[in-house]
């Protein structure tokens, strides 16, 4: 069975607008439990030689990033070196992601329903993106409280929609981390890699998870499959097993798993935590799983969610 | 050495733009300075201020109830800097009075050690957002 690590993958140091040294960066990630992080400071590298002093000696994964904070518009790219962000712009924003894939990046829309401008100018996504094969990830979650977010709920809108329209894209989470932790409530996206390599691969195989916590596994008919995998469309038999793993600094939110929900496509399919387990006809496109449950006084929030496994025709 | 020198008033027709500003260096120095400002940082006008974030707030389907709590609207206007070997950094941060010094051993923040070589170099000021009808920026480059 593969196993599943936490990764922060949006984060920033004082050599962007952060507060954190790179040191206290890697420290305070593992203060939060993570395995690994990506660096993605604003339209910089100048932090990653320092992080990838300090990960190498302490056994610790570094994905080597940026986050192009441009005008219209924030994206995480790892890889990406050979983009200039300066050049992006509304008019060849299409072309510049597929020149970015092309040359190996691996570029995801960072948090794409926030406020933009005055409050947060260019933090919401407002490019006219026509080709998604080119986009790898997206931030279907992010921010401290992400269940509380309705930027958030718009964001799994959309990535509902981009799924349904056969776009193969990676769910993530990202913090967006600038300050030391204040007690905030965070999630993380579970990639089953122990490097900076394989964790790439992860997100671009969509074998990826958000969580707050929880460690979704899935079985098909007896058999563990990975997110980003396909089966054949038909009737299943779905396993969900949720362990709770609870992140270090967030075990005082008293996280209750309840509710299973698998979507497959536009149908809604319900279990509970302790059935675990439901029987569905599944439709040619995708499904994908969400556990809902209490946390923090919130009764029905949005705890997990995982990438797609998609459903081949017949 | 004082290499390049440059100010210009922006309005808020000018926000999301890049101003390359191209300079040549002829001989190597041991470092590079660049001071960088723009004033004013807020805007003043809080009935204006309320009315942007209004409309910004309306744009994303938001209620514009309780626009008041987003204030104050700032100016965001950053520097980025390339050397002849490439892109070195940027200082994508709040502050409207910055110095940068970039040399072979040292470097301020958000930008890579390098050395300070005879070439084009240039430093590009970005435009993220211009909320004041006039926002004067000021940009030094030294060679010492």
């Amino acid at each position: 069975m593969n196993k599943y690590f936490p990764f922060e993958l949006h984060c920033h140091t004082y050599c962007s607008d952060g507060s954190m040294s790179p040191a206290q960066l890697i420290d305070n990630a593992k203060s939060r439990g993570l395995a690994g992080i990506g660096i993605t400071d604003h339209n910089t590298y100048s932090a990653i030689s320092e992080l990838q002093a300090i990960a190498q000696k302490d056994d610790f994964v570094l994905l080597k990033g940026i986050e192009w904070t441009t005008f219209w518009g924030h994206f995480t790219a790892f890889g990406a070196e050979s983009i200039d962000w300066r050049e992006l712009n509304c008019g060849n924003i299409n072309q510049m992601l597929a020149r970015a894939k092309e040359s190996g990046a691996l570029v995801s829309i960072a948090h794409p329903f926030r406020l933009g401008a005055p409050v947060c100018s260019g933090c919401r996504m407002e490019y006219p993106i026509t080709d998604y094969h080119n986009i790898d990830g997206y931030e279907i979650m992010s921010g401290p409280f992400p269940y509380k977010q309705i930027f958030n709920a718009n964001a799994i809108a959309e990535y509902d929609r981009l799924l349904a329209q056969g776009y193969k894209i990676a769910a993530l989470y990202g913090y967006d981390w600038h300050t030391p932790d204040k007690g905030f409530c965070y999630g993380a996206t579970y990639l089953p890699a122990k490097a900076a390599q394989e964790a790439l691969n992860a997100i671009r195989a969509q074998n990826t998870f958000v969580s707050l916590g929880l460690h979704l596994c899935v079985r098909i008919d007896n058999r563990q499959v990975a997110f980003g995998s396909a089966i054949d469309s038909g009737e299943h038999y779905i396993e969900v097993q949720v362990n709770k793993d609870i992140l270090p600094l967030c075990k005082k939110f008293e996280i209750e798993p309840k509710e299973i929900i698998v979507r497959n496509n536009q149908h809604i399919y319900r279990t509970s935590i302790k059935e675990n387990a439901i029987r569905v006809v599944l439709q040619t496109g995708y499904f994908r799983i969400e556990v809902r449950g209490s946390i923090n006084g919130d009764m029905d929030a949005l705890l997990a969610s995982t990438s797609p496994i998609y459903i081949k025709g017949d | 050495m004082k290499i390049l020198s440059y100010n210009k008033t922006l309005t808020p027709s000018e926000a999301y733009t890049h101003i390359k500003l191209p300079f040549e260096i002829n001989e190597k120095y041991n470092s590079l300075i660049i001071k960088f400002s723009y004033e004013p940082k807020t805007l003043a006008d809080k009935r204006q201020a309320i009315l942007l974030v209004e409309q910004g707030l309306a744009k994303c389907g938001e209620p514009i109830e309780g626009a008041s709590g987003y204030l104050p609207v700032n100016n965001l206007i950053t520097i980025s800097l390339d050397s002849p070997a490439g892109y070195i950094g940027a200082a994508h941060r709040h502050a409207n009075k910055q110095e940068h010094k970039i040399s072979v051993d040292y470097a301020d923040k958000g930008f890579i050690r390098s050395e300070i070589v005879p070439g084009k170099w240039c430093v590009v000021i970005s435009a993220h957002y211009i909320a004041s009808s006039k926002v004067n920026v000021a940009l030094e480059v030294c060679g010492e």
